[in-house]
């Protein structure tokens, strides 16, 4: 109950703000609403803006984005048509919010110090009617504007890539061409430079080692490459048990080992190779560390696999944090290379063994363990083939409808970062990836005929697989590394399923739409500060309410803050630094507090989208609008409650 | 309840409350600083009954308290002790907003609508059909003297004698029960004057009540029935005009076509009952006068509209 107060915090607040205003406080209000008398002051309102010629200032904006979209230095047509969306839709995004943000800031102050509010208090308009009214007013100024806006932006930029679509035909008639910009360029003139497209991304990335003649359902990883994580919940009557207070816990590893099968032999004299694993312990989320290797019992968390009943123990006080978490993650790390390790459905398991009193508990994992490649500097590494080991990375879709099947075949992108060997130094920025498709509905692998894509360092590459491969919308994609010498780095969302195709306008409207959205928020806020503020500390306030949240996120202000500032400002004087330290912090944790309880503007960031060519799904829409109504409505209401109880004779 | 005859014409006169156009007990508003200390005391216990179809004079010099008291009326500011009603009903609401009419001291308007664009607003807010606004907004606009070419221009262009027409007519767009004239007078010409208070006792004469507020005391001693004058935010006096102004002890004795020698002999007549008797012709004000010549220059008789900038 209490967990779910919290989590609908924000609706509940902005319900009961919305109930108290308009049920409660001004039902009379409420009941005599007028559409007509709202629409007749939006539209002043409206009229207001446009002949203190507020869309001049749009020209002003259209005239900066061909500036800078003349000036500007890109790679090749993509990146120039991608650079130019941004232009236009920065240019948009900063006019209509800062034209919202004075418009609504400076209205009711203006007609109050004009005295023009006292000839509209004295007819039968209710306050709400007025506050609705100008909202409504605001509403329809930013539409224009944005209307203004995209109708330039969709212009700019078809012009724009019609020109450099016709450079890149150009382009292409050279033959010197590079092959890979050569496949990236004739992508581009193929589909065109302003498109719009639903990218579907796999939900889970695996890998495993890739040697065949394993029996089935015990799939391998490679050891020195790959690792597992198996995930535990922790039982809650274990927690507070106190027979089990100062209970020996212990991790009993099942984990067949063989020797990879063309490993080269050891040097001689070197000691034969062992199987060894190490184990740590991660966060439910397996990002964060909670218990190192060396905070095991015997302090190097490694155990030998090829010994009988191969076990690792922690310290009860160790354990009795983690089960106060109520789940965690045990991740497997196989370090010798020379082997290949078997993971089983239960490759771990926790046996709680108690002093005196009480049975011996085994837990098992909560969920089939997950197999990855080790993390490097572009996400998990997968490997080229060698040693007889084939490594296989596993991208896998779910639910992933497709609409774009042309001449039979699918398009997919994908985007991987390369980690060259240190060995073979002439090794090219570019290396080969063998893909083939898995239907997981009917277990059909179409291996036999394998796509080859050549991909470049962190540059989208395009593919098409058969249409009948992924027509079950269930399936796994299955990635090689053709390049020996060559490690790649992927993430889970580094291949794309592109499901779906709109035109680019239609995209531009729904990224207005939101704009528009986001418009709204800003004015709604800065007309609430202006019920009860001067106009210039109104447009203040406004600005630290709609930054407040994403400040506080991008600043980083976590708990070191205080030390570092005290380190700068205090030098050797400890007193002083604790003082500092101590004040800064509790500073910068209310900050952060209020910070939280702030709109999140994120909701409404759909620029890096339409510039990469995204659609907009509607389901994004959702979002930016509850962000709108948890904010916007009982901000609306407040307006009206102060205004209501304002003199609005100056 | 008490129901007195009045000595004008279509006067309500009554105790009750809710019988009065406007009633107002112990009205009283103080102006905090921004701590919330008391600032100014604006206006004192005012007791206030103005009766339903008379004209009423608010007077007092600058800051007595008349534009307080019209702004509690209105609803704009709220009084800090007291009570104040309108045809009975608490004041500000929107139901008695609906039945009156205000006309501000200096015509608060959206300078860039222009006349026909300021009335159709505010009929708007009013709820009234279009097509009642398409017959009433150049009915409203000849009665105040705006002609076709100044309906056109925005209010930003317009004098000062316009503003205050076209203000005018927002004021009576609703065809109000109630009109409250802060300073009409102001920047009008003679003629405007002239027409302004021509229209009050039409307005009165239509059984409406009119609060006027003003400084030009020989408008409010020409068409008001009642006033009160304020000073320092208390009643210094309420009455009938004529009452007040009655000055009891001299009489007046008005004649036409008399020779010196029939003045003469009627000095003589009066002083044999041992008054002291002054005789002389009288005259007429210079509003009369003005008003006289630009007649006779223009030909005309009727109102005449403005245009002018």
């Amino acid at each position: 109950m209490a967990d779910f107060f919290f989590n609908y915090l924000p609706f509940v607040i902005a319900g009961a703000v919305v109930v108290f205003g308009l049920f409660l406080y001004g039902l009379r209000d409420t009941l005599r609403l007028s559409p007509g008398r709202i629409w007749a002051i939006g539209g002043v309102c409206f009229r207001d803006a446009i002949r203190r010629k507020v869309l001049w200032v749009t020209p002003l904006a259209m005239l900066a984005v061909i500036i800078v979209s003349l000036l500007q230095k890109p790679v090749d047509q993509p990146d120039a048509i991608r650079q130019t969306i941004k232009f236009c839709f920065f240019a948009s995004a900063l006019v209509v919010t800062i034209i919202a943000l004075i418009t609504a800031a400076t209205n009711l102050p203006r007609e109050i110090e004009s005295r023009v509010i006292y000839t509209i208090v004295t007819k039968p308009v209710t306050r709400l009617e007025i506050v609705l009214g100008k909202v409504v007013g605001f509403a329809r100024v930013s539409a224009a504007m944005l209307l203004i806006m995209g109708v330039f932006t969709l212009g700019y930029l078809e012009m724009r890539a019609w020109f450099l679509g016709r450079q890149i035909t150009q382009t292409l008639q050279s033959p010197q061409l590079d092959p890979a910009q050569r496949a990236w360029l004739q992508h581009f003139e193929a589909q065109g430079l302003l498109y719009s497209q639903t990218i579907h991304r796999p939900i889970r990335l695996m890998q495993y080692a890739g040697v065949s003649g394993l029996s089935d359902g015990k799939l391998a990883i490679l050891g020195g490459a790959q690792d597992a994580i198996v995930k535990f919940d922790f039982p809650p009557e274990l927690v507070n048990d106190p027979a089990y207070k100062d209970a020996t816990y212990r991790l009993v590893f099942k984990v067949p080992t063989r020797p990879v099968p063309q490993a080269p032999a050891p040097a001689a004299g070197a000691p034969a190779p062992v199987p060894e694993l190490q184990a740590l312990i991660l966060d439910l989320n397996a990002e964060r560390t909670l218990v190192q290797p060396q905070q095991f019992v015997g302090g190097t968390g490694t155990v030998r696999l090829d010994e009988p009943n191969p076990s690792l123990e922690i310290p009860p006080a160790t354990m009795q944090q983690l089960a106060k978490l109520g789940s965690f993650n045990i991740q497997l790390l196989p370090t010798s290379s020379s082997f290949l390790y078997q993971i089983p459905d239960e490759p771990v398991t926790v046996q709680v063994l108690p002093v005196k009193g009480g049975q011996p508990v085994e837990l098992l994992p909560a969920a089939k363990p997950q197999t990855r490649g080790s993390v490097g500097r572009f996400g998990q590494q997968l490997r080229s083939s060698e040693s007889g080991v084939d490594p296989i990375a596993i991208f896998r879709f779910l639910e992933a409808p497709v609409k774009t099947a042309r001449e039979g075949r699918v398009p997919f992108e994908i985007r991987v970062g390369l980690e060259r060997s240190g060995a073979d130094a002439d090794t090219e920025d570019k290396t080969t990836l063998q893909i083939t498709v898995r239907d997981r509905v009917s277990g059909t692998y179409h291996k036999n005929d394998p796509v080859l894509v050549n991909v470049e360092n962190r540059r989208t590459a395009f593919f098409t697989v058969p249409a009948e491969w992924v027509s079950s919308a269930d399936f796994d994609v299955i990635v090689k590394n053709r390049s020996i010498g060559n490690t790649i780095g992927m993430v889970p969302s580094s291949l794309q399923l592109v499901a779906d195709r709109e035109p680019f306008a239609f995209n531009l409207f729904k990224g207005l739409l939101v704009l528009w959205l986001f418009a709204m928020l800003v004015a709604i806020i800065a007309f609430f500060c202006s019920t009860f503020l001067s106009w210039p500390i109104a447009v203040m306030l406004s600005l630290l309410i709609i930054l407040g949240r994403w400040a506080a996120m991008n600043l980083e202000l976590g708990s070191g803050f205080g030390a570092q500032v005290a380190t700068d400002v205090a030098g050797n004087n400890p007193g002083l630094a604790r003082v500092v330290s101590g004040s800064v912090d509790a500073l910068t944790g209310a900050f952060t507090i209020v910070a939280s309880v702030l709109p999140d503007i994120g909701a409404f960031g759909v620029t890096e989208q339409i510039e990469r060519g995204a659609t907009i799904s509607l389901t994004q829409m959702v979002p930016p609008i509850i962000v709108l109504l948890v904010f916007g409505l009982p901000l609306t209401v407040l307006a009206y409650v102060f205004l209501r109880n304002k003199e609005v004779a100056p | 309840m008490t129901v007195e005859t009045s000595p004008s014409l279509g006067v309500v006169e009554s105790t009750n409350p809710s019988d009065a156009a406007v009633y107002t007990r112990d009205l009283t508003k103080v102006y905090t600083d921004f701590w919330g200390r008391p600032k100014v005391r604006a206006l004192d216990s005012l007791d206030l009954t103005i009766h339903r179809g008379e004209v009423f004079g608010l007077l007092g010099p600058n800051g007595s308290g008349k534009s307080t008291t019209i702004k509690l009326l209105l609803g704009l500011i709220f009084p800090t002790r007291g009570e104040a009603m309108i045809m009975g009903q608490r004041c500000g609401t929107t139901e008695i907003n609906a039945r009156i009419g205000f006309l501000p001291e200096e015509s608060y308007l959206y300078r860039f609508l222009n006349g026909e664009e300021t009335l159709y607003f505010y009929g708007r807010l009013f709820k009234i059909p279009h097509r009642d606004l398409k017959k009433r907004v150049p009915l409203l606009l000849d009665t105040v003297g705006l002609d076709a070419k100044a309906r056109k221009r925005k209010l930003r262009e317009y004098s000062k004698g316009m503003a205050r027409r076209i203000g005018l007519a927002q004021a009576l767009i609703n065809d109000p029960d109630l009109i409250l004239l802060d300073e009409p007078t102001t920047g009008l010409d003679p003629i405007g004057t002239r027409e302004m208070k021509d229209l009050i006792v039409s307005l009165k004469n239509q059984g409406k009540t009119v609060i006027l507020c003003s400084h030009l005391l020989a408008d409010v001693q020409d068409v008001c029935d009642r006033i009160t004058i304020l000073f320092r935010g208390k009643r210094q006096t309420l009455g009938h005009v004529k009452d007040l102004l009655q000055v009891k002890d001299i009489t007046q004795v008005e004649a036409h076509g008399l020779t010196p020698q029939q003045i003469e002999e009627l000095r003589q007549y009066v002083q044999r009952f041992g008054a002291a008797a002054q005789i002389t012709h009288p005259t007429s004000t210079l509003e009369d006068l003005f008003i006289k010549i630009v007649r006779e220059n223009t030909g005309e008789s009727g109102s005449y509209t403005s245009s002018d900038a």
